[in-house]
């Protein structure tokens, strides 16, 4: 079994891309709008709903780099997914019930529509579709090249295959995302987050049992030996300390509420009565699939210290490690062809969303209609996007480094600091203007480009995007509340009344 | 001339949220202020680890947290009534809370409480030369995981509970529908495309 291990990893990821092509050609019957395209006609369930919101939040990251800053600095990342069903529950509090029925009566189809329809202001959709798209290429540009890399490493294991190089890793690996997000558009993207969602939530459960498997007393004998190293990496703080676990508690929980992939499929469900159900099974799957975040990073920094394991080259190959070095072939295999679907589900997403922005909000906000035949418009614009961020991350990957993981924590940050306040709070309260809300989106474009171009460091450890979504929800509920109460258009604001 | 709109008690209701929301936001900055003030111990984040490359140190709790973890309980108290006036912002009809206040409030003081008993878990955690482990994990680590990362699992019951009975009522669904039905066609027309 352990020889045939690279071949049972391929088939696993093989078989999943082989569903997830599948699942676009079906899609592809049922996508006759552009209304399909990119709300999936507003007629998703309760299920379908929950698991696709889960799991386009979780990314490639959840599976790789929280595992691996869980190996380096103990429970401090964690906080980042201790926060998200507070989340979760303050965005179903706040935006289930007016986006949905924004969405119903303005027949709106992304969140920048929304955004422009509640505030009456083709600059606030401007602005919410020029923070959204800098933030998708970022996002979809780190998504790419962490499926290559994932493609990459696998293929290398298979001897007759060999390692095949980078660009053709994102090739394929683009080809397949582009191809059921082109034919199918959101109706593929959702249907795969559930085949990609219960993945993750299967891989998790078998690998926090892999995990107390490795320890002869359990969790207990994983801390035991975790403690006698370092009481403060497993303790709450672990080894970056007490503010630095806060502002990332703060912004990761603030920043779920304004996740547009999160929201906009707020506006995709059949009832409104369907979020009360959709929510708890969110935050359910969401927790379960986070368990691997923390498990397996911890047991990682366990088996190094007792002596299990040699020193990792990287902090980032810890979960690949535990899965090659501690994990039945076929869980590993599951767990790859998992990893592949969490950067993928959340690709999708994006690139949905960046092609709504292209299609939809840019020529709205600009000539005041939209294009012609959308539906023909948007296909082409999320291969363009394909495209585009697939070339920006090899660009980046072999020209500038920084770059990359420069646009994608900016997308982080903006999504978290521009859409909380001017969607999240705006759509809940009569009294935010527009102006408020223009100026809250561009100071925290602003800021949170100043803070990644200028690199600061802030004292503590403090996650750069805190400065940036404290100034943009000061600015915006002090203008707003400075500022003469606006007009509202009667169904909008029959809709903020419910 | 046209007059702004004139707030009516429920929209005065709302202001006097957004202005408690804006009192934590500055209120966090200057708590983050205040901290980036004070005189910080080397190993503060914590430093390389001894043997392991790979791995970051976290060193003497009680020496490189002290006063810090007064600032961070405010930090994560101001954090937690931010999400709490947002679920209330949320849940707030005109009229206000109804029956969802009592126990939101109840959920809130509880959520305080929790938080607290982390932080004084971690207080005397600290300094223990033999902590004792809970479920797994260090007491703190365990109220922690145990206590504080399910608790928001109450305001999704919360949530879950009222929904039908003050969140979203048939008479909610009622005004839907004739608001789609006086407002949707014309946007939905315009907007449709082959």
């Amino acid at each position: 079994m352990e020889d045939a291990r690279p071949l049972i990893v391929l088939a696993c990821v093989a078989a999943y891309l082989a569903v997830c092509l599948g699942v676009g050609i079906w899609a592809l019957r049922r996508t006759k709008t552009s209304r399909d395209f990119f709300v999936a006609g507003r007629s998703l369930g309760v299920w379908v709903t929950a698991i696709a919101i889960f799991s386009s939040t979780l990314s490639g990251f959840a599976f790789v780099g929280g595992p691996g800053l869980t190996y380096r600095q103990g429970m401090s990342s964690v906080w980042m997914i201790l926060s998200s069903a507070t989340g979760y529950a303050a965005a179903f509090a706040l935006l289930a019930k007016p986006l949905r029925v924004i969405a119903e009566l303005r027949d709106t189809l992304s969140l920048p529509d929304a955004v422009g329809a509640r505030y009456r202001s083709p600059t606030s959709q401007l602005l919410m579709g020029v923070a959204i798209l800098l933030g998708v290429m970022g996002y979809l540009g780190t998504q790419i090249l962490a499926m290559a890399i994932v493609l990459q490493g696998i293929l290398g294991e298979v001897a007759f295959i060999g390692e095949p190089h980078l660009v053709t890793c994102v090739i394929a690996s683009s080809a397949v995302l582009v191809f059921y997000c082109v034919t199918g558009g959101v109706i593929a993207s959702v249907y795969t987050d559930v085949l990609q969602g219960a993945m993750m939530v299967g891989a998790a459960l078998l690998i926090v049992l892999t995990a107390q498997a490795a320890f002869d007393d359990g969790f207990t004998g994983m801390s035991m030996t975790l403690l006698a190293d370092d009481p403060e990496a497993i303790g709450p703080w672990g080894t970056l300390g007490v503010l630095a676990s806060m502002s990332f508690f703060f912004l990761f929980a603030v920043g779920n509420a304004g996740q547009p992939q999160v929201i906009t499929k707020l506006m995709m469900f059949r009832r409104i009565a369907d979020a009360k159900r959709i929510l708890p099974l969110t935050v359910a799957g969401y927790t379960v699939a986070a368990l691997l975040w923390l498990i397996v990073g911890l047991a990682m920094r366990a088996l190094v210290l007792d002596g299990s394991h040699g020193e990792l080259p990287s902090a980032d190959v810890a979960s690949a490690t535990f899965l090659q070095a501690f994990a039945h072939p076929l869980l590993a295999g599951v767990v790859f062809a998992g990893l592949l679907a969490a950067i993928m589900s959340t690709a999708d997403a994006f690139l949905n969303i960046g092609a709504a922005v292209v299609v939809r909000d840019v020529p709205r906000a600009l000539f005041g209609r939209t294009l012609r035949n959308e539906l023909f418009a948007a296909r082409v614009a999320t291969v363009a996007i394909g495209i585009l961020a697939a070339a920006f991350a090899l660009y980046s990957h072999y020209y500038n480094a920084r770059l990359i993981a420069l646009l994608g924590v900016f997308g982080a940050a903006t999504f978290a600091a521009a859409i909380v306040p001017v969607v999240v709070i705006g759509f809940n309260w009569k009294r935010a203007t527009a102006r408020a809300a223009n100026v809250a989106m561009a100071a925290s474009i602003a800021i949170n480009l100043g803070v990644e171009l200028l690199d600061l460091r802030l004292p503590y450890a403090i996650h750069g995007g805190v400065p940036a979504l404290l100034v943009s929800l000061a600015l915006f509920l002090g203008i707003s509340l400075a500022s003469r109460r606006p007009e509202i258009d009667p169904d909008i604001e029959a809709a903020m009344d419910l | 001339m046209e007059h702004p709109p004139e707030a009516n008690g429920d929209e005065r209701a709302a202001d006097r949220i957004a202005v408690a929301l804006l009192a934590v936001v500055l209120g966090v900055a200057a708590i983050l202020f205040a901290a980036a003030l004070l005189p910080s111990h080397p190993a503060a984040t914590g430093a390389p680890h001894p043997t392991f490359e790979t791995m970051a140190h976290g060193g003497p709790g009680e020496t490189r947290t002290g006063v810090l973890l007064l600032a961070g309980w405010a930090y994560g108290a101001a954090s937690l009534l931010f999400f709490a006036l947002c679920f209330a912002f949320g849940l707030r009809k005109p009229g206000g809370l109804g029956p969802v206040r009592t126990p939101l409030i109840a959920g809130v003081v509880l959520h305080q409480l929790v938080w607290l008993a982390l932080v004084l878990a971690y207080a005397s955690y600290a300094g223990d030369p033999a902590p004792r482990i809970v479920l797994g994990f260090p007491i703190p680590t365990a109220v922690m995981l145990y206590g504080l990362w399910p608790f928001p699992v109450y305001f999704v019951l919360l949530y879950l509970y009222f929904f039908d009975r003050f969140v979203f009522t048939a008479d909610d669904q009622r005004r839907v529908d004739e608001l789609v039905a006086r407002f949707a066609p014309v946007e939905a027309q315009r907007d449709e495309t082959p």
